[in-house]
């Protein structure tokens, strides 16, 4: 089974045709003073105009950038069919509350039955290509679907983003309680929301793609009271990490 | 000038001046000053009018205890001027008096309305007529109001925002229990915050000569790791989530286990007159000797029941007030303190209270008498003093509002003659006052009893700090008892009010009234006259009404009870309770290009959508005679799939679908198990093992949750996944779709390669979609789901190559009336909880043949035999009068069904809709009564669509 | 309202963060007479004490679970995922447990 119309990665030239992928709030980053660019078939804000005052955020402050094409697969299959698939395809068994960066992508269990493979924009094609075909071998139902257009992810990175999070959410995000590769399900500004402590100040906020502009709204006014604002994915490492910020150009 | 020289503890800093204004005038004050304490450095003593009579009012605790001292601070309303820091700059206004504090024209409701404004008097008065009350209102909030609110949030300059934190232990209150507490946890390794109200820890200690004490303490405290917050007053206690209100933040601090430290109030006399500016609580005249370097009088006189007010005289005595008399109700007291007082030469006046006080916009003198037996002042000892400051102590009660929300129990305890909180719930350890340990000593072991234990309880430390704590408390001697204090004290030649609650103006004479009049309980009795009810929340009123009301009912203290304060404990602005003012809106992926073409935006359940674009004819008219596009990316979408998916979903759907053919689309509609119709929308078979389930845009979220709850119950060998955000939706519409999408496609779109209510993935402009041959809107039309991160590149590509055929974007409402056309319903509201499929006139879609039991099998097999009772059929209305949605449907004169969708349709040129109608009255071609205002319009009841009810469009 | 519950899957969350799904009923498992489909449908024991019910992860791993509670105190003796297959039977809990035993009723 394929389900080719839940993919935007499957759109091609036709003719005259040619697709654009992006962002739910495209407008709203332009308004904000992105510069888009075209990276991995998608358009994404490169930029503010201000790498360096977007890196300096992340490593003072706190930085808020959209990700929204950031690759999300999901696999739905009993707990033991899941190890044996992500072992197989990343050599790797997802654990319930973390998330383990393998085979170039974060697998972040949900629940027993439940995985969802976050992975760079270029990635994720193929990578929903292996998880499909390891699916196809099994007897047991086993199911893949591409939910990059789903969801929506924004980093949050910076000193202050753990207090950025506390005006929106009640989890907990203690050390204690949300270590490092943390992963865990909860309300995030009054919406259902998934969040990965990737690094020690840098966090992937996921929720549903319909929230975006409101979201959007939210983290970055909570962001900017705090004194961070919003980034480029050049102030970011890989997959919206924070990176060590540098002060001459 | 009021003020003394430098003082230990004073918390001002001499050499930094602070500027600012108080209603209009210059203030200047040191940094560290209150708004209160500048002002009375300058010789201010009344500062504000009180709520009801407009009485002066002036400084009674220094500690916020009281609505007295409430100022406005440019946009603040609500601001206590004994705690707020006075700041450069301020602007800050006096509240309740017109046309100024000094002079108040609504006092002669005081002079003039007293025995004519008893208890309910505004309620009694001004409910009638009914038609008045709006004047009433305005007249009585301009002479009640508490400070100005702006109109709007938009006008507002100031945010309030919410911030979580999580602690093992959270300690309430800062003084030496609560910083002992903090300490002892802390030190057990637990993660421990500290609130406190005061602009730094140390509680009593700062002002009571152990302010040395307090800050080696705090830094203790720091050291452990103690988060130390000062200027938080704790609002309440929510099943373990106590918000702390600090700056402009609503902290909601959320801690596994929390210590009660919030220490004691004292408490007043009451006597006719407590309420004059001058008399002061001991608390309050100390608070401006030892923190803020004033001298609260020139000559004093005190009356005590207790200790409190002897300290108050050594403490004033040694500031260089002059204290012209100590009056202490126990005929017998003799101690450290009594012996000091006689030593300083002041007259102590054992066995005496105060029955009176005088002046006019200040304290001018008092009357003491002596007391009889039962600690009642005796007619004829009573003897004069002249005064400018007038010190009460009536005890202390303990600040147990907390643990009572919390759900502890205040029981009367007669050797302190207060109440104490009893059997507060698990993880919640009183310290100090709460806990009945007053005394320093006490106090401190008491809390680190209370933070050993508290940690030890979060699994931190191995009890053994907190058993030390408990032997050495055990160890202490009891403290002396307490005088009991009466109700009130007069005599017969005392004149004027006396108060119980300041807050609310409640005098003696209106408690006795409302229990009088039979509100003899204190719960009642509270809600009469508001006592309790003001802004302080019964800090310096509570036990005097409980006092009262024993006192007037015979029954005891404890019989009487109290009332629990809710919160807010403090006062604060609505915005802390608001937060930051954001709504989760949804909107589609499209949603900034159809801003763009300027759609009217409406609320539709969680979404932003486009209502119109400006011309709904025209929008409606398009779809008929060209192609039209809406976007329907609200609709809810799920992949369910699995072997056993076409099984479930015909538990799940009234109608079968486990047969349909892979690329065939199916209508369903949901049911619960008591038949009602809760959900509707189309299902496609896209592959033999999975389905794409289309909700209703209200609907996706309840149809999940149904979902997987059966799933939950039954394990089926299904997968549900949510997939409403990730698609786009449109729905291409009218006659010119086909060719449309031809320019766009390479499918085969004819007829016989992809007809009615088929369902292909297709390529258009290099997109892969789900298209499906729908006709919700009654003409030819594809329903494209497609992926959202390509949502405005489809649609503009649509919008284009539809140029040629002079396509319409269309918005929710032209869709409303294409769908009444064709009498398709809107699941809520069309149906409503009682609405059964057959009544709905879909019993076309039951199929009561099934194999599986499905969802109200049981109950529809019931409303099949026993018939419709009522039903919902379309009506058309010549002309274009169209009765309003709602509107009654009347048989003989009685309402007997409703309206539940109506529209003028253009194409028509008829008013059509839908009602529910008693079932005889149903019958196609029959007529109906509508009523609505006061029109009335007979009606043809028509089955089926209006228009093209052989679908003969939809197939073409 | 503000207590915590404990999803078996994700851990401990503001109740707000969970849908509640009501006092668990068990459906008939054939065709009900009048009376029993009624009792079904509309009755509820709406218990004064701890009751079992339906609580699901609405704002996180959206699980549907089981849950023990004192509907009086709002305190949750126990939360589990359902591991059944079958409607009727009921998974064992302490209350359950208790209350087989002949033991009183938990508070």
């Amino acid at each position: 089974m394929s389900l080719k119309f839940l993919s935007a990665d499957e759109a091609q030239v036709q003719g005259s045709f040619t697709p654009l992928l992006q962002s739910n709030i495209e407008a709203e980053l332009v308004a904000a003073g992105a510069q888009i660019e075209e990276r991995d078939g998608w358009r994404v804000a490169a930029n503010y105009g201000d790498t360096i005052a977007e890196k300096k955020a992340c490593a003072e402050s706190v930085g808020v950038a959209d990700l929204s094409s950031l690759g999300i697969t999901e696999l739905l299959a009993n707990p033991a069919v899941i190890e044996a698939i992500t072992t197989g395809v990343a050599g790797t068994a997802a654990k319930l509350g973390e998330a383990v960066f393998a085979g170039g992508a974060w697998w972040c269990t949900v629940k027993p039955d439940r995985v969802l493979a976050m992975t760079a924009p270029g990635d994720t094609a193929s990578l929903r290509g292996r998880l499909e075909a390891a699916a196809d071998a099994r007897s047991e139902l086993t199911s893949v679907t591409d939910l990059t257009s789903t969801l929506t992810t924004f980093s949050v990175s910076g000193p202050l983003a753990r207090d950025t999070f506390a005006r929106i959410t009640a989890l907990d995000l203690r050390d204690r309680e949300f270590p490092l590769q943390g992963f865990q399900p909860g309300s995030i500004g009054r919406v259902p929301g998934l969040l990965l402590r990737q690094g020690s100040d840098s966090f992937l906020h996921t929720f549903g793609a319909a929230s975006a502009q409101y979201m959007w709204e939210s983290v970055i006014d909570a962001a900017e009271d705090l004194g961070g604002r919003a980034v480029g994915i050049d102030a970011l490492g890989p997959l919206g990490g924070a990176v060590e910020a540098t002060t001459n150009a | 000038m009021s003020r003394l020289g430098p003082q230990p503890a004073e918390r001002i800093d001499r050499s930094k001046k602070v500027k600012f204004k108080f209603d209009g005038k210059s203030v200047s004050g040191f940094e560290g000053d209150t708004i209160a304490s500048a002002l009375y450095a300058q010789g201010q003593r009344i500062f504000s009018r009180s709520f009801k009579y407009h009485r002066p009012r002036g400084i009674v605790s220094a500690s916020g205890w009281t609505a007295n001292t409430l100022v406005q601070d440019g946009e603040w309303p609500g601001i206590r001027a004994t705690t707020e820091r006075a700041t450069e700059g301020m602007q800050v206004k006096h509240m309740n008096a017109w046309p100024s504090l000094n002079f108040d024209v609504m006092r002669a409701s005081d002079i003039f309305g007293g025995p004519f404004m008893p208890a309910g008097f505004y309620y009694k008065t001004f409910i009638w007529p009914r038609s008045a009350w709006p004047l009433y209102e305005k007249v009585l909030r301009n002479a009640a109001g508490l400070g100005v609110m702006k109109k709007s949030q938009a006008h507002r300059e100031w945010r309030t925002d919410y911030r979580r934190r999580h602690c093992d232990v959270l300690v309430i209150g800062g003084g030496i229990a609560g910083l002992s507490a903090a300490i002892a946890a802390a030190r057990e390794g637990a993660d421990v915050v500290l609130i406190d109200e005061d602009v730094e820890p140390g509680g009593q200690l700062l002002w009571q000569g152990h302010h040395e004490q307090a800050r080696k303490l705090a830094e203790e405290a720091k050291a452990a790791g103690v988060e130390i917050m000062s200027n938080a007053p704790a609002l309440g206690y929510f099943d373990g989530m106590v918000p702390v209100w600090q700056g402009s933040t609503l902290h909601q601090i959320r801690a596994q286990r929390h210590v009660a430290a919030t220490g004691s109030i004292e408490q007043p006399l009451v006597f006719p007159n407590n309420d004059l500016p001058g008399v002061m609580l001991s608390t309050g005249a100390i608070k401006l000797a030892a923190l803020y370097a004033l001298k609260p009088g020139e000559n004093a006189v005190i009356a005590t029941t207790g200790d409190r007010g002897l300290e108050a005289a050594l403490a004033l005595h040694a500031v260089g007030v002059n204290v012209a008399a100590v009056a202490d109700l126990l005929p017998n007291r003799s101690n450290e303190l009594t012996a000091a007082i006689e030593a300083a030469g002041i007259q102590l006046l054992r066995g005496m209270t105060v029955v009176e006080a005088t002046g006019n916009k200040h304290l001018k003198g008092c009357t003491l008498a002596e007391i009889d037996a039962k600690g009642l002042a005796k007619a004829g000892t009573e003897e004069r003093f002249d005064c400018d400051l007038l010190v009460v102590s009536g005890g202390t009660v303990p600040a147990s509002s907390l643990m009572l929300q919390a759900g502890a129990k205040a029981k009367f305890n007669s050797e302190t003659n207060c109440f104490l909180p009893e059997n507060p719930p698990p993880g919640i350890h009183p310290a100090g006052a709460v806990a009945g340990k007053e005394e320093l000593d006490a106090a401190a072991l008491s809390g680190t009893l209370a933070g050993a234990r508290a940690a030890q309880e979060c699994e931190f430390g191995d009890g053994s700090a907190a058993n030390a704590a408990a032997a050495a408390l055990e160890a202490l001697p009891a403290p002396s008892p307490a005088a009991p204090s009466p109700a009130y004290q007069r005599t017969a030649t005392s004149k004027g009010k006396a108060f119980l609650d300041l807050d609310e103006d409640v005098t003696t004479k209106d408690m006795k009234y409302a229990i009088e009049e039979g509100y003899d309980s204190i719960e009642l009795s509270k809600r009469y006259t508001t006592v309790t009810m003001g802004p302080s929340q019964g800090r310096i009123s509570q036990l005097p009404s409980v006092r009262m009301v024993a006192d007037q009912t015979g029954l005891s203290i404890d019989e009487t009870g109290i009332t629990t304060a809710r919160p807010p404990w403090s006062t604060v602005p609505l915005g802390a309770w608001a937060g930051r003012p954001f709504t989760p809106a949804k909107r589609s992926a499209i949603h900034a290009r159809q801003r763009e073409l300027n759609s009217h935006v409406k609320w539709a359940g969680d979404w932003r959508r486009a209502y119109d674009y400006g011309d709904v004819k025209a929008e409606a008219a398009a779809v008929h005679n060209a192609v039209g596009m809406i976007d329907v990316s609200t609709l809810g979408k799920m992949i369910v799939s699995g072997p056993e998916a076409g099984k479930f979903l015909d538990r799940m759907y009234t109608n079968r679908l486990s047969d349909l053919k892979v690329g065939r689309i199916r209508y369903g509609i949901l049911g619960n198990d008591a038949g009602r119709i809760t959900d509707d929308g189309t299902v496609c078979r896209v592959s033999e093992d999975s389905f794409l389930v289309t909700t209703t845009s209200a609907g996706a979220d309840a149809v999940e949750r149904w979902f997987t709850w059966w799933l939950a119950a039954w394990e089926m060998e299904v997968h549900v996944t949510d997939v409403t955000q990730g698609l786009c939706a449109i729905n291409v519409a009218g006659p010119k779709a086909r060719d449309l999408l031809g320019k766009l496609t390479d499918a085969d779109l004819t007829n016989d390669g992809f007809g009615y209510l088929d369902g292909h993935q297709i390529q258009i402009a290099g997109v892969q979609c789900l298209a499906m041959r729908i006709g919700f809107v009654g003409e030819l039309g594809y329903e494209i789901h497609y992926p959202a991160a390509c949502g405005q590149y489809l649609w503009d590509q649509v919008l284009e190559a539809g140029a040629e055929y002079g396509i319409k974007p269309f918005g929710l409402e032209p869709q409303r009336i294409l769908r009444l056309e064709k009498a398709h319903i809107i699941v809520g509201q069309d149906t409503d909880s009682e609405s059964n499929a057959y009544e709905s006139q879909m019993g076309w879609i039951v199929k009561l043949d099934k194999e599986e039991d499905f969802m109200g099998k049981w109950a529809l097999e019931r409303a099949n035999e026993r018939g419709m009772i009522n039903t919902l059929v379309g009506f058309k209305i010549d002309g274009d009068d169209v009765p309003i949605e709602g509107s009654a449907v009347v048989v003989d004169g009685q309402p007997a069904g409703r309206v539940t969708s109506s529209r003028y349709s253009e194409l028509l040129g008829q008013s059509i809709g839908l009602a529910w109608v008693p079932a005889e009255h149903g019958k196609d071609g029959g007529s109906l009564h509508i009523k609505y205002g006061d029109k009335s319009q007979t009606a043809t009841v028509v089955h089926g669509a209006f228009y093209d009810p052989d679908q003969e469009r939809l197939r073409s | 309202m503000s207590f915590l519950l404990n999803c078996p899957i994700c851990g401990t969350r503001e109740v707000t963060d969970f849908g509640f799904g009501g006092e668990i009923v068990v459906r008939p498992e054939s065709r009900p007479g009048e009376r029993e489909l009624n009792a079904y449908n509309y009755f509820r024991a709406n218990t004064d004490g701890v009751q079992r019910e339906w609580w699901w992860h609405r704002a996180g791993c959206r699980t549907w679970f089981q849950a023990e509670r004192n509907t009086s105190t709002n305190e949750v003796l126990w939360t589990a995922v359902p591991e059944i297959t079958d409607a009727t039977q009921a998974p064992v809990s302490p209350v359950a447990e208790a209350r087989a035993a002949g033991g009183e009723e938990l508070r």
